[in-house]
């Protein structure tokens, strides 16, 4: 339950209901004030001064200052790449007074504000200066926030029910709702998230009436709940999750750039969302490295891959010389898991031989980390699905980190990349950005930090009953009416 | 008798102790480093080490064994890796409906199987035997969530006369309780039906044969007082066998009944926690169903004492 210490999607969710951030994205993508009133950018660009809203309390009835807010920054860098960044070039964060605080840069760029504002992989949730003191990696158990619900404790059964109730002290901003920002008016008096494993037990407590909201229903059953007239499908978030096939740079075959860039070649992105997905409504063919729908997608450097042009991978592998050495394909059991077969099917056409290994999802996780050769325990590749918003720039595309041992499992090392990354945390208009994020994306093909397999999206599907369901990254119960 | 049960409880130690050490080493082998999943992907190898010591996964598997044994035997199961609460208070909240749905089923699988077993075994070989056993093939091969599917269907959403999911404490009242029962346990019960009636009627047919009956019936005693004063009783053994068995079953084995219905119970917080890697809630959840499992066969010895003599010792 602590958003701080876990990335995970249904603790992000959590932390909208009852934290709110200093800024968010809107609608658009773009940069919005949310708990700040006003901030100030000195013209050397390096000192931002920051002023909260008036009136912004804590569930206990506390106000929020700018030491709380300071401290919630500092817990949330340590634990964010983005953060950890920023932090890097960060030479002070001071409190200002009781509702203003100070963060001065070592040099200018163009993504603290964003940082700030992002809604994933770690959004910059404010907590009391109490609650921000733990340690990052220690779970916090004082579930005290400033957002639009309160988090009933007494009535929390882990892993069964979570409920919140309407904080009504809470001041949203006068602007109406976009995205994660504007005026977070809360019209209902109590939401209770039940958590159920089942899918088909979902759709069917929905369609009874027994739930207003379901998620993520799965895709195979949304012609159940288009045929049902008391069921609303909204698309609430276009970027939804951008699939990617993954490669250890560090363990043969998959050590040898040549064989990574025949892997561009052997696979195609129609036979993988066809296979995890099915409807066509729900997914597209996306090219870029940027969740397709964002201001930096492109298919820099991806013409002619991705479409399965099997001699051409063929060729590639015998340039290489691959003797054969079998990519050790890791893939979870349970829903998703026929990417596999896909995966391995299609490399199989294009020259590789794959060894598939299938296990439960949290073996698969903590193997991810194994730096093992991919005979000996390791592997060579796997696929996995960040959200769309994790994917906008070449910063929060943690597969495109090629800092080597410190990068995500898979460990590319390239130099050339993480300049280009660093171009573009130090660009600071719009132009310069897209410039370095293109090029960033060149390299990034080039050196195979990773292959885009597909984006979908899933609709949030509710009763008819209710309305005001908000587009955006991450599913938000202000705004929501139930009639 | 009592030293025979003073025998049983004694005997149990070894079992749990065993259930307790292999499951401890299954988690240690087969899932990967909770660390790693807890500290998330930004983590330094400090950092990790940190959260390996905080949760005493750095130290060696029979030193971590002894110390959650200790604890376990005081009844301290341990905090929850991901929730952060007592696993003593996880269990708690989950034991709830798989005790019901386990009691309940077992009762409707002990009411129906029982007399069906018996009529079957007096009219063996005629056509109400052949029928019933008939409908007990049925009930035995039919999957359970395939049941359930169908009853959801039609009970909950065509006649909207049953919840389609979720479970309702005893305290909620006990109409609120039964009706989020009725279709798991329709769902589940008719494997236990067929089960208990198939034993039923081929101990009850065999006791049927015995001397003591022929000359109960010789002594002019009424067919039914033939067949449940003697017959029966005498056939109780392999069916309390059944039941026994079909406990254990229940406490642990239905989490897909539980998940096709929402019900909170021990079983998906099993499930659940391996996925997770949450290893005291797997240890603990698991020794909790093993005392269950052991304290319900003990339950069974010794109403096979109370109604045989001959193994009250």
């Amino acid at each position: 339950m602590d958003p701080i210490w876990t990335n995970s999607r249904p603790t992000r969710n959590h932390g909208y209901m009852i934290y709110d951030t200093l800024f968010a994205l809107d609608r658009d993508g773009k940069v919005a004030p949310q708990m700040v009133d006003r901030y100030d950018v000195s013209p050397d660009r390096l000192v931002y001064t920051f002023t909260l809203r008036d009136g912004l309390l804590w569930h206990d009835g506390q106000p929020v200052t700018a030491e709380d807010c300071v401290a919630s920054i500092r817990r949330w860098a340590a634990k964010d790449s983005l953060g950890q960044k920023l932090m890097a070039i960060t030479r002070a964060i001071d409190v200002v007074d009781a509702k203003s605080f100070r963060i001065t840069l070592t040099k200018p760029t163009g993504v603290l504000l964003f940082g700030l504002a992002k809604p994933s992989s770690y959004p910059a949730f404010m907590m009391p200066k109490r609650v921000a003191e733990t340690d990052p990696f220690k779970q916090i158990t004082d579930y005290t926030g400033s957002g639009p619900f309160v988090f009933k404790t007494d009535e929390w059964q882990p892993g069964v029910k979570a409920v919140y109730v309407k904080f009504d002290k809470y001041k949203p901003r006068d602007e109406p709702p976009s995205g994660l920002a504007g005026g977070k008016k809360v019209n209902v008096d109590r939401v209770v998230w039940l958590s159920m494993p089942d899918p088909q037990a979902q759709v069917n407590a929905l369609a009874a009436g027994e739930i207003d909201y379901l998620e993520m229903p799965l895709v195979d059953l949304l012609p159940l709940l288009r045929d049902d007239k008391n069921v609303r499908l909204t698309e609430y978030n276009p970027l939804g999750i951008m699939m990617a096939f993954r490669m250890n740079h560090t363990t043969k075959p998959f050590d040898d750039p040549k064989i990574r860039q025949a892997v561009w070649y052997a696979l195609n992105q129609r036979d993988f969302m066809a296979a995890a997905v099915g409807d066509p409504k729900q997914y597209r063919i996306c090219k870029s490295m940027y969740a397709c729908g964002t201001a930096f997608e492109t298919n820099v450097g991806m013409e002619g891959k991705l479409e399965s042009t099997v001699d051409k991978s063929k060729a590639l592998l015998k340039e290489a010389g691959y003797d054969g050495t079998p990519v050790v394909l890791i893939q979870f059991t349970g829903l998703g898991s026929n990417i596999g077969p896909v995966a391995k099917a299609l490399l199989e056409r294009g020259g590789f031989k794959v060894d598939m290994q299938v296990s439960d999802i949290a073996t698969w996780v903590a193997r991810q980390k194994s730096r093992a050769p991919s005979n000996a325990g390791g592997w060579s590749a796997f696929m996995t699905g960040p959200t769309g918003i994790d994917t906008i720039n070449p910063l929060v595309v943690d597969m495109m980190d090629a800092s080597c041992d410190k990068a995500q499992p898979g460990w590319p090392c390239d130099a050339e990349l993480e300049k280009l990354r660093q171009a573009f945390m130090d660009a600071t208009d719009l132009e310069a950005q897209k410039a370095a994020a293109d090029a960033a994306q060149k390299r990034a093909v080039e050196i195979s930090t990773h292959i885009p397999i597909g984006q979908f999206h899933v609709p949030i599907a509710t009763r008819s009953t209710v309305e005001g369901v908000i587009e955006a990254p991450a599913p938000v119960f202000w705004n929501l009416v139930k009639h | 008798m009592a030293s025979a049960l003073v025998g049983r409880l004694a005997a149990m130690v070894p079992v749990l102790l065993t259930v307790a050490a292999t499951v401890f080493l299954l988690l240690r082998i087969g899932i990967g480093d909770p660390a790693a999943s807890m500290a998330g992907d930004a983590a330094s190898t400090a950092q990790l080490a940190a959260i390996r010591t905080q949760f005493g996964l750095d130290q060696p598997v029979a030193v971590q064994f002894a110390t959650w044994l200790g604890h376990a035997a005081r009844g301290d199961l341990g905090t929850s890796f991901y929730f952060r609460v007592p696993v003593a208070d996880l269990i708690g909240e989950r034991f709830g409906p798989t005790v019901s749905l386990a009691a309940l089923t077992l009762a409707v699988a002990v009411a129906l199987g029982v007399p069906l077993g018996v009529a079957a075994a007096n009219r063996r070989g005629r056509w109400l035997d052949r029928t019933l056993m008939g409908f007990t093939v049925v009930g035995f091969s039919a999957p359970s969530f395939v049941v359930a599917y169908a009853c959801v269907y039609i009970f909950a959403i065509r006649l909207g006369w049953l919840p389609v999911q979720g479970y309702a404490p005893l305290s909620a009242g006990l109409g609120t309780w039964l009706a989020h029962l009725v279709l798991p346990v329709l769902s589940l019960a008719p494997v236990y039906v067929a089960v208990i009636a198939r034993m039923t009627r081929a101990s009850v047919a065999e006791t049927l044969g015995e001397d003591y009956v022929r000359t109960a019936r010789a002594k002019g005693a009424a067919p039914v007082r033939v067949l449940l004063r003697h017959a029966l009783p005498n056939a109780a053994a392999p069916v309390l066998t059944v039941i026994g068995v079909a406990i254990g079953l229940l406490m642990g084995g239905v989490v897909v009944i539980e998940n096709v219905f929402n019900l909170p119970g021990l079983g998906r917080l099993v499930v659940d926690s391996v996925v997770a890697g949450d290893y005291p809630v797997v240890q603990g959840a698991i020794l909790v169903s093993a005392v269950i499992c052991l304290g319900a066969n003990l339950a069974i010895d010794i109403v096979y004492g109370l109604i045989d003599p001959r193994i009250r010792t």
